[in-house]
């Protein structure tokens, strides 16, 4: 029986990626249903939630430290480790 | 130099990986299937093969590391039987899925429960739907030419698909007959070193290989059936440059079948040969009957079987396994091919002999539209 409408593509057919960190471009925030948030007042900026964050999504910076909202998926591991993180249900 | 040896299949199988510089061999034991791997050891031992010997704790560990090593870029080989085989599943999907040329030899044996050591082939048919290439060997020399033909035909561009070679435990594996083995250089001619492009995990060009996908998914699984389809093409070419060299002739399909011949059988595997001796002697005594083997199970030798069986009269399909709740699995192929009607014999589960007396009486009780078993 005759295939009538796909082609073979070759190498750009192979499901790899070529471009590295072109994961950014996914908005994967849109997963999240609990909105980790960081008390600036109380945190220290120790790093430990920064470490435990399984997405690469806390961002520490040598003043400042952040959730990267578009990439938090919201598990929750940083909330669970840090009794100044509280989650917040998305509305 | 070429050199003729009395080896058993299991043997064919390993001097197949010898012969095309296989570096990486995971493995994990199973009757009968572990000959291979303890010949392979033997010679990785004695320095006669240069390659990596990985026993694994799994079968599943076995096809990782397969699907591993060649994301690496390096040739590997690996061989299972029946319950192995049924434990690399997961694994058997993913390493279609990444286009990983890796070559796995099954020797088919039933399924457990009840447990059996013999041969039938349900435990390769089980794997029809994953991707794999599959080729069904009817002889010791056809397993040693088809390891190596193999690596040819799945690293093609192409292609670009793993490639399952399945030979009949006990009946082949155990079994020695005179084989044929290639001179290397020849082989190092037929066979170049596998240098990849499509998935190379290179710290220089950086990739990422198993990534998730969201509406793409499709469009990489009709890939996956275009490389399948083209693969037909890559199979008949590999197998006419093969003839050229060595004159042993291979395709999709092997037709005995005269001309003039009315009432056919369809089998696979190497029972065959004892269908041959019986069609040989049923044509002495004028019957005009004659047997297509299917070589090739994935991809399914449709257009062969349409063109070599259209104007047959009658037509039965010797199933060595069995979907319950559908019935003999080549036959409902076979059905769906020709749009007709076939006779379904369900015979040899579990290594039960089949022999000539069997196949004269298939050959009396064709033309009906039944599934019948043969005990």
């Amino acid at each position: 029986m005759k295939i009538i409408n796909i082609s073979y593509d070759g190498n750009r057919g192979v499901p790899v990626i070529r471009e590295p960190a072109s994961a950014l471009r996914n908005n994967t925030g849109t997963w999240r249903v609990f909105r980790p948030v960081i008390d600036k007042d109380k945190c220290v900026r120790c790093g430990r939630c920064w470490v435990f964050c399984p997405e690469g999504a806390i961002h520490l910076d040598d003043d400042d430290i952040r959730i990267d909202y578009d990439h938090c998926k919201g598990c929750g591991i940083c909330v669970e480790e840090c009794r100044f993180i509280t989650a917040h249900r998305e509305v | 130099m070429n050199t003729r040896q009395m080896i058993t299949g299991n043997g064919a199988a390993a001097w197949g990986a010898r012969l095309s510089r296989a570096e990486i061999i995971p493995n994990f034991p199973i009757t009968p299937q572990t000959g291979i791997i303890e010949e392979i050891a033997s010679w990785i031992a004695s320095g006669e093969m240069d390659a990596d010997f990985l026993p694994m704790e799994s079968e599943h560990s076995v096809m990782s590391a397969l699907a591993a090593a060649s994301s690496a870029g390096v040739r590997v080989f690996s061989a299972t039987s029946s319950q192995g085989l049924m434990l690399m599943t997961e694994m058997m999907f993913i390493t279609s899925g990444l286009r990983l040329p890796v070559i796995l030899v099954n020797v088919s044996r039933g399924l457990s429960a009840p447990i059996t050591l013999w041969s039938d082939h349900n435990d390769a048919l089980v794997q029809r739907d994953s991707g794999w290439l599959q080729i069904f060997c009817s002889n010791n020399q056809e397993v040693l030419d088809s390891v190596v033909m193999g690596y040819r035909i799945a690293e093609k561009s192409e292609v670009l698909l793993p490639m399952m070679i399945n030979l009949d435990g006990f009946t082949l594996s155990a079994t020695r007959e005179p084989v044929e083995i290639p001179d290397q250089d020849e082989i190092d001619d037929f066979l170049p070193a596998y240098d990849p492009e499509h998935t190379i995990l290179d710290p220089k060009e950086p990739m990422s290989v198993g990534g998730v996908v969201f509406d793409e998914y499709m469009y990489f699984r009709s890939q996956q059936r275009m490389a399948m389809q083209n693969s037909k093409g890559a199979i008949r070419d590999v197998c006419a440059e093969w003839e050229k060299m060595t004159g042993r002739r291979y395709g999709l399909v092997e037709p005995y079948l005269p001309e003039d011949a009315e009432r056919v059988l369809v089998i696979s595997g190497s029972e065959s040969a004892i269908l041959k001796y019986t069609v040989d002697k049923l044509r002495a005594d004028g019957e005009k009957v004659g047997m297509l083997r299917l070589r090739a199970m994935r991809p399914f030798p449709c257009e062969e079987i349409v063109d070599l069986l259209s104007d047959v009269e009658e037509i039965g399909v010797i199933d060595q396994d069995v979907s319950p709740g559908s019935g003999g699995i080549i036959a409902t192929e076979v059905k769906a091919c020709l749009g007709r009607s076939v006779t379904s014999f369900i015979a040899g589960l579990g290594g039960r002999r089949i022999g000539v007396e069997k196949y004269e009486q298939m050959f009396k009780r064709l033309g009906r539209d039944v599934e019948e078993w043969i005990f």
